[in-house]
C-alpha cells in the first residue's frame, strides 16, 4: 500500500530552524521519535528496569492478575508479564532493524540497475517485483516458514525480509529513475565514470532521505509481520519474550486472565506506531 | 488500444507463469521428503522409491515444473498428505473467505471513502488531525489483536455475537470489523488526499459558483475524478484480500482459506499450502489484468492517451 505515497523527485528544502523550535514546528515527528525512543529506553534498560527475569516461572499454573510484586500480572507459567514486555522490545527492535537491513539490501540491488539503465533491465527486473507482491504478504511467510527446516533468528529475518523488500525496489526505482537525468549525473558520466561509480557515489548518497523513510515503514512493517507470524505460532520457539506470541497466549486464557490481552499489542502499537509517524512526516516534508 | 490490450494480456500470462514458478520453487525446495510423508513412516524403502517415480519426484527440476503446469492447466494440483485433492480442500474453504473479504472490502470503500470526503469537503484542522491520528493508528495496530479485543469484549464480556465459526449474519459481524479497522483508515486517507487536491480545481469552483447544492458537488463534479485513481488500489486490495485475511480467520476460527493454510502449516502439508498460495496469488494477477483492461473505459483520459503504459 505504501508505495503509492511516494512520488516524483526530490525537491529542495526551504530553510529551516534548528534544535528544539524544528521539532516544536513538526509534532508528528517528535511524537514519533519521544515513542521510539521510550521503546529503545525498555530495550536497552530492560535488565534494570525488568522486576523480575522474563524467564523465572513463579508459583502457580494459572496466569495471576495484577499486584504489587507483578505490576501487571503474570502469564499462565507465572512468568512476570511486564518484564518479558520489556524483554520483548529488545527482540522486536531486533527483528525490525535487521529485517529491514535485509529489505533495503535486496531493494537496492534490484532498484538501482532496474532504475539507471531502464530499458529490458527494468522490464525484467520489475516484472520480477510485480510477480513476488502478488503473493500477499503474511500468506508468502507462512508458506516460507512452512518449507524452511528450522526456526531460528536467521530464518525469521529472512522470511521477513524476502517479503519486505519489493517496497524498497519500487521506491529506489522510482527515484533512480529522476535522479540519472540530474545534471550532476551526467557531468559524473562525462568525466567517465562507469555506471558502478555512478550509481555509488552520486545517486545512492542522494537516495539516504529516501531511504530512511523507507526504513522506517519498513521497520515497521517487519515488526508488525513479526508479531503476525509469532501469534500464528510460526515465530521463535518458546521462551523468547516475544509480544506476539504472549498475545497468542493470551487468547487461550482470554476468560481467565484478559489483562494479558492488552499490553503486548499496546507495545506493538506504540513501537510501530511511533516508526509510522515518523514515516509519515519524512514523506509529508518531500512532497 | 489493441496494442495496449495484447500487451496487457501477454504480461498477465508471464506473471501467471511467474507466479507458478516462484511458488513451485519454493514447495521444490522443502527439504523433507514427500514420497516418504506420504508412505508413512513405516514404509520399506522399495514403496517409497515406488511412489517416487509414480510421482515423478526422481525428475529433474524443470521437468517437474512442466508436469506441474500440465496438471495445473487440469485444475489438478496435487493430493494433500491427507490423501484429499488440494483442488477439493480448496474449493471447500473458498466460499468462506471470499465472502469475509468482499464484505470487509465493501466496509473499507464505503465508509473510508465517506470519511476521507467529509473531513475534505469539511477543511478545518481538527477534522485533518483526526483523521491523521486514525491513519496512524490503523497502519499501525496488528488486526489480530483489534480481532483479540473485539472478540474479548463484544462475544465474552457481553455476549452480543458468538465466539468463531461462522454460518450466521451474527458470525460476521466481528471478522468484518477487525478487517474493516485498517483499510476503514488507509481508505479515508487516501480519498482524503486525492479529494483534498481535486478540491481545488476550477471545475470545482465553477460548479459551486453557479450555485449547486453542496453534496452534488461534491458526488458529481469532485469525487468522480478523485476516486478514479483507487479503482486500481481497490481492485488489487480485493484480490489480495483472498490470501490476505489470514489473521482475522485465525482470530475468529473462520472455516476459509487463510486459517487452512495456517492448520496445515503445522502439519508441513505442503501441497495445500502451495495451492492456497497460488490461488491467492493468480486471483492478484487476474485481478490486475481485469482493471488494467477495463480502466481506459473509465477514464477517457487514458484512452487518448493511448500509449500509457498502466502497470
Amino acid at each position: 500500500m505504501a508505495a503509492q505515497l511516494f512520488s516524483g523527485p526530490m525537491t529542495s528544502r526551504a530553510r529551516q530552524p534548528r534544535g528544539a523550535a524544528w521539532l516544536a514546528a513538526r509534532p508528528l515527528l517528535a511524537t514519533g521519535l519521544l515513542l521510539l525512543c521510550v521503546v529503545v529506553g525498555a530495550a536497552v534498560f530492560a535488565p534494570w528496569l525488568a522486576p523480575h527475569s522474563p524467564l523465572t516461572q513463579a508459583r502457580g499454573d494459572a496466569p495471576l492478575p495484577p499486584s504489587t510484586h507483578f505490576p501487571l500480572g503474570t502469564d499462565s507459567l507465572g512468568r512476570d508479564l511486564l518484564s518479558r514486555l520489556l524483554f520483548g522490545a529488545r527482540y522486536s527492535l531486533a527483528i525490525g532493524g535487521c529485517a529491514t537491513l535485509v529489505a533495503l539490501a535486496i531493494g537496492l540491488l534490484v532498484g538501482l540497475p532496474a532504475g539507471y539503465f531502464g530499458g529490458m533491465v527494468d522490464g525484467a527486473l520489475m516484472r520480477l517485483v510485480d510477480v513476488v507482491m502478488a503473493f500477499p504478504s503474511i500468506l508468502l511467510a507462512v508458506a516460507l516458514a512452512a518449507v524452511l527446516p528450522y526456526r531460528n533468528l536467521g530464518t525469521v529475518l529472512l522470511v521477513i525480509g524476502l517479503v519486505n523488500w519489493t517496497t524498497v525496489a519500487r521506491v529506489v526505482r522510482g527515484e533512480t529513475l529522476a535522479l540519472r537525468e540530474q545534471a550532476f549525473v551526467e557531468a559524473a558520466r562525462a568525466l567517465g565514470a562507469g555506471p558502478g561509480r555512478v550509481l555509488l557515489r552520486h545517486i545512492a548518497p542522494h537516495l539516504a532521505p529516501t531511504l530512511l523513510t523507507v526504513a522506517s515503514l519498513s521497520a515497521g512493517t517487519a515488526i508488525l509481520l513479526d508479531a503476525g507470524l509469532s501469534y500464528l505460532g510460526m515465530g521463535l520457539p518458546q521462551p523468547t519474550p516475544s509480544w506476539g506470541d504472549m498475545l497468542r497466549e493470551a487468547q487461550r486464557w482470554y476468560r481467565a486472565a484478559p489483562w494479558l490481552a492488552v499490553w503486548p499489542g499496546v507495545a506493538v502499537l506504540i513501537t510501530v506506531g511511533g516508526l509510522n509517524m515518523i514515516a509519515f512526516d519524512l514523506q509529508r516534508r518531500r512532497r | 488500444m489493441i496494442g495496449y490490450v495484447l500487451r496487457r494480456l501477454a504480461w498477465g500470462l508471464v506473471a501467471l507463469l511467474g507466479v507458478t514458478f516462484l511458488a513451485f520453487t519454493v514447495a521444490y525446495l522443502v527439504p523433507g521428503d514427500a514420497a516418504q510423508l506420504l508412505a508413512g513412516p513405516n514404509a520399506r524403502p522399495d514403496d517409497v522409491a515406488n511412489i517416487r517415480r509414480q510421482l515423478g519426484l526422481d525428475q529433474p527440476w524443470l521437468v517437474q515444473y512442466a508436469g506441474f503446469l500440465w496438471r495445473l492447466a487440469h485444475a489438478d494440483l496435487g493430493r494433500s498428505y491427507t490423501g484429499q485433492p488440494v483442488a477439493e480442500i480448496i474449493a471447500q474453504h473458498l466460499p468462506p473467505t471470499l465472502l469475509l473479504a468482499a464484505t470487509g472490502w465493501i466496509c473499507w470503500l464505503v465508509f473510508g471513502v465517506s470519511l476521507g470526503a467529509l473531513v475534505a469537503w469539511r477543511r478545518n484542522r481538527a477534522g485533518d488531525a483526526a483523521l491523521l491520528v486514525f491513519s496512524i493508528v490503523g497502519a499501525s495496530v496488528p488486526t489480530f489483536w483489534v480481532g483479540v479485543l473485539l472478540l474479548y469484549v463484544f462475544a465474552v464480556r457481553l455476549g452480543w455475537f458468538p465466539i468463531g465459526g461462522s454460518g450466521s449474519g451474527r458470525h460476521l459481524v466481528l471478522p468484518t470489523l477487525t478487517l474493516a479497522a485498517a483499510g476503514v483508515a488507509y481508505y479515508a486517507r487516501l480519498a482524503h488526499a486525492h479529494l483534498d487536491e481535486t478540491l481545488t480545481r476550477d471545475y470545482v469552483r465553477t460548479a459551486r459558483a453557479k450555485g449547486l447544492p453542496g453534496p452534488l458537488v461534491l458526488g458529481r463534479h469532485a469525487l468522480r475524478t478523485a476516486l478514479l485513481p483507487l479503482v486500481t488500489i481497490a481492485g488489487s486490495d480485493l484480490a489480495g484480500l483472498v490470501g490476505g485475511v489470514v489473521f482475522t480467520e485465525s482470530v475468529f476460527n473462520w472455516p476459509g482459506l487463510g486459517r487452512l493454510a495456517v492448520e496445515r502449516m503445522t502439519q508441513q502439508d505442503v501441497p495445500v499450502i502451495l495451492g492456497v498460495v497460488l490461488v491467492s496469488a493468480t486471483a492478484v494477477v487476474l485481478l490486475n489484468l481485469v482493471i488494467d483492461l477495463v480502466y481506459p473505459l473509465l477514464d477517457p483520459r487514458v484512452r487518448v492517451g493511448g500509449a500509457q503504459e498502466a502497470g
